[in-house]
């Protein structure tokens, strides 16, 4: 198992959030689980540009854009096109039941380790060996 | 005589430790100066200091509640701009890049030993 890339993200989210590394498992939730703040999901986006050596555009990792687009956000509630565009744009984020109770205030629970290990691998090329879609 | 009222749109707080500030300015002041301050902002500051980024992150962070926004990232904390600065008093405003909406609001800046915050009001 190649894991450079989890154990990497593990150490970047470590100092960036001020946790234990053996906190940071691909299913725990940013927000909820590791206490992410605003200023932590940017000083997170800086450390992975610096760790990985690569550029993360506004919109890639953390969606928000389909909030400036009255199509896919209707009072505070992402719509089922809204849904569908973060599910093509954005398909290493799991959204698991979020299309149940679709406030976009809500949406950050579902930003996860294992979200940024996807997005990393697939940016990369590479497996991390933990985001359960291995590429071998 | 009409006396104009105005109604309260929304109310925002926000804080941050200048501790936290101070680690993520000493490890990043390029990138911030690049990507989070707008256009307007890098002309006025060549070298942003430590109090002055935690109150611009506290004014504009205070001001995504306010308006009842969702978290935009950079690209909505660049879009956001102090109007206006007297003492501890603001007035700010944001242009939501793409769509029609505009907010409009004050605020006051408030410290407390490491913890600089911001308190912004929308009146609609």
């Amino acid at each position: 198992m190649n894991n450079e890339i989890f154990k990497k993200v593990q150490e970047t989210l470590a100092g960036a959030l001020g946790v234990d590394a053996s906190d940071v498992t691909p299913d725990a939730s940013l927000k909820r689980d590791l206490g992410a703040e605003s200023i932590d999901f940017i000083d997170i986006i800086f450390r992975l540009e610096k760790s990985f050596d690569l550029k993360i555009p506004a919109n890639d990792l953390f969606p928000s854009h389909i909030f400036t687009n009255e199509r896919f956000v209707k009072e505070g509630m992402v719509t089922p096109e809204g849904i569908h565009e973060l599910r093509t744009k954005l398909p290493y984020l799991d959204l698991g039941a979020f299309d149940k109770d679709p406030q976009v205030v809500k949406l950050a629970d579902y930003f996860t380790v294992k979200m940024i290990l996807r997005y990393l691998e697939e940016r990369l090329g590479k497996s991390s060996g933990c985001s359960g879609t291995c590429k071998s | 005589m009409t006396v104009k009222t105005r109604r309260l749109h929304g109310v925002g707080v926000d804080l941050v430790s200048r501790s936290r500030m101070k680690m993520f300015l000493s490890r990043h002041r390029d990138m911030i100066t690049r990507r989070f301050l707008n256009d307007s902002e890098r002309r006025r500051r060549t070298n942003i200091g430590l109090t002055e980024l935690a109150e611009l992150f506290t004014a504009k962070e205070a001001f995504f509640k306010a308006c009842n926004e969702p978290w935009m990232g950079l690209g909505g904390f660049r879009g956001m701009r102090i109007t206006e600065r007297r003492g501890d008093g603001f007035t700010m405003e944001w242009k939501v890049a793409g769509t029609r909406r505009c907010y409009r609001g004050e605020g006051v800046f408030f410290r407390d030993g490491d913890l600089v915050g911001a308190h912004t009001m929308i009146w609609s």
